[in-house]
């Protein structure tokens, strides 16, 4: 049979359809593109956390035996004085007014009329108190700016102050131990008399209930002298104290804040929606732990801890520590706040990992760059022997005026180095590739080429720009949420 | 609108119809279709363009198209996480290449 001239042929139709396919295919990889990049199911630490699912990196081929910390001398506990919140704690009594009583101590007086043990750590640290004094009026200029942005980030605040409501006073969780640790640890232990089958079930029940409450990630390890700070004990008071027997090992845990909040650093959120997780999850695996029949004390944040985060972290096998100082983890990054239970159970512990996050640094350097106060080191490689262990110094009083200076919702807190943290990405095809790809590459030169991308394909606002004016213009790293912006919400 | 969509998601399945576990699936096999066709085209386009193919030539035109997709799925994928200038900067520079690419592979495709 003949074919009419005018009529669409078979191989033509084909012809035709196929080109219209292509292109609807390439159209189909930016549709799909689109959603796994907007998808919020890739925040991980938000969706399938109670099953272990957020702690999706196999570590196993990472594994070393030694830390990737840098052991240089003798470790030294950190004693109560150079924990900066404690520092911060002995000032604060000292500077602001209580029961109606005048000040003991103003900057005018200088730091000799400062007590014991304040005045040998400043004049030990020259500038750290003049840095201090100028953080204070940094946070006096933020109490008198509020009224200019409360409207703004009304819904910030709010979110944070829900966050934080359960920190303090009568409704707080969990309750803070009460007497030494030979008693408090100990008060609710259940006497099961149940044996348990070996350390590595321990292990194994415990990471599956510390998921189950909500912990993305979960590793163990030893208790080590030198993590646990010196002179100061939750129930006890200022005291010089042994590490405690029953203190054998950590189970440590870690969450992500909420990913577009954290992103929208430094006004849209503070670190409380982590430390209420955190709270939570450690508050009652102590009374778990405890009632399957061990000694437990949970280490939380703000400032529970009788415990140094990050290294503790690191020896449980959860990540590096990084320039900025926090622990980097391979699931989330920088956006990873920890916590602890310290118990007696008996439990097969972890190896610590390096998967490079350390080598990377050395070369990044965003997080300096991007810190609004300064407080990050640019020098190339961990350049100072602090308490035995080569590191990047943290300017603590300088990070501590960011967080004062910044318009925030809830005056202290500035996170920018997590949010600008190039290890913080979403659980989606492109990030895993990078994840699989980079600590596997012995050249280094995939993470050079990540790094020279990150640098020229992504915008970064500035260190000045995320200041109020007129030092800066309030930015945050990436746009705010909808919901958490008033204007989509309220009428002014 | 709002109503029109409200009174969609009241229809019996189709809340199923928009579930993502039913629909991921559909979506990548309907995109499997779409390659399939898109490569079956081919053959007549190449033929008709008087260019002998062999394993070789569809091997490079295969992983060319490939990596195609991939730069322009990475792409909107930085677009879709509020990295635009990422994004697009992306595009620009790895999709321009994939353009001197593709040409450079039409030559070879054409001569040998």
């Amino acid at each position: 049979m003949e074919e009419k001239p005018n009529a669409l042929n078979r191989r033509d139709f084909i012809k035709k359809a196929g080109l219209i396919g292509g292109a609807l295919s390439l159209a189909g990889a930016a549709g799909a593109g689109l959603v796994a990049g907007s998808n919020k199911e890739s925040y991980t630490g938000w969706g399938r956390t109670a099953y272990g699912g957020d702690q999706f990196f196999n570590r196993r081929p990472f594994r070393v035996e030694t830390p990737t910390y840098e052991k240089v001398g003798t470790p030294e506990r950190i004693a109560y004085i150079e924990d900066f919140f404690k520092r911060l704690g002995e000032l604060r009594r000292l500077t602001f007014s209580r029961n109606g009583e005048a000040p003991r101590w103003s900057f005018d007086q200088g730091v000799d009329a400062l007590p014991e043990p304040l005045r040998s750590y400043y004049k030990a640290h020259p500038g750290a108190l003049e840095q201090y004094r100028f953080a204070m009026q940094r946070a006096a200029e933020q109490r008198e700016n509020w009224p200019k942005y409360k409207d703004e980030f009304m819904l910030a605040q709010a979110f944070s102050a829900a966050h934080a409501s359960f920190v303090s006073g009568p409704g707080a969780f969990p309750p803070q131990p009460d007497g030494p640790p030979e008693e408090s640890d100990f008060r609710g232990v259940n006497d099961t008399g149940l044996k348990l089958k070996s350390a590595g079930h321990g292990s194994e029940l415990i990471k599956q209930v510390a998921h189950s409450f909500g912990a993305s990630l979960v590793g163990i390890c030893r208790v080590k002298e030198e993590w646990v700070p010196q002179g100061f004990l939750r129930g006890v008071g200022r005291t010089d104290f042994d590490v405690p027997k029953h203190w054998k090992y950590a189970i440590v845990v870690a969450v992500p804040h909420e990913w577009d909040s954290m992103y929208a650093n430094p006004t849209y959120g503070t670190s409380y929606d982590a430390y209420s997780n955190l709270r939570f999850i450690v508050g009652k695996l102590e009374v778990f732990v405890k009632r399957i029949g061990y000694s437990a004390r949970s280490h939380f944040p703000p400032t529970s801890y009788e415990l140094s985060m990050p290294p503790l972290a690191i020896d449980a096998g959860l990540g590096e520590q990084g320039r900025h100082g926090v622990l980097v983890t391979p699931e989330l990054g920088a956006n990873t706040r920890l916590a602890a239970v310290t118990t007696d159970m008996p439990l097969e512990v972890d190896k610590p990992i390096d998967v490079g996050i350390k080598r990377f640094c050395n070369k990044c350097k965003i997080c300096a760059e991007e810190c609004p106060s300064g407080a990050i080191s640019f020098d190339d490689r961990p350049s100072e022997v602090i308490r035995g262990f080569r590191r990047w110094r943290i300017d603590q009083e300088k990070c501590y005026t960011a967080w004062n200076w910044v318009a925030t919702s809830r005056p202290s807190g500035c996170r920018v180095c997590l949010a600008v943290c190039p290890y913080s990405r979403k659980r989606n095809w492109i990030h895993n590739i990078v994840r699989v790809a980079d600590p596997r590459d012995p050249t280094g030169l995939f993470a050079s080429s990540m790094l020279a991308m990150q640098k020229t394909f992504f915008s970064y606002p500035g260190a000045a720009a995320y200041l109020p004016p007129p030092d800066g213009d309030n930015k945050t790293y990436l746009e705010p949420p909808k919901w958490l912006r008033t204007d989509e919400w309220f009428d002014k | 609108m709002n109503g029109l969509i409200n009174k969609l998601f009241l229809l019996p399945g189709f809340t199923l119809l928009i579930d993502p576990t039913i629909m991921k699936p559909v979506f990548w096999m309907a995109m499997g279709g779409l390659m399939i066709l898109f490569f079956a085209a081919l053959r007549y386009w190449f033929h008709d363009s008087k260019i002998s193919m062999n394993w070789w030539k569809w091997l490079l035109a295969g992983a060319w198209y490939l990596l195609l997709f991939v730069v322009i799925a990475a792409a909107f994928t930085l677009i879709g996480e509020r990295e635009v200038r990422a994004g697009v900067w992306f595009l620009a520079v790895f999709g321009g290449l994939m353009i001197l690419l593709g040409l450079g592979l039409w030559q070879l495709l054409k001569k040998v």
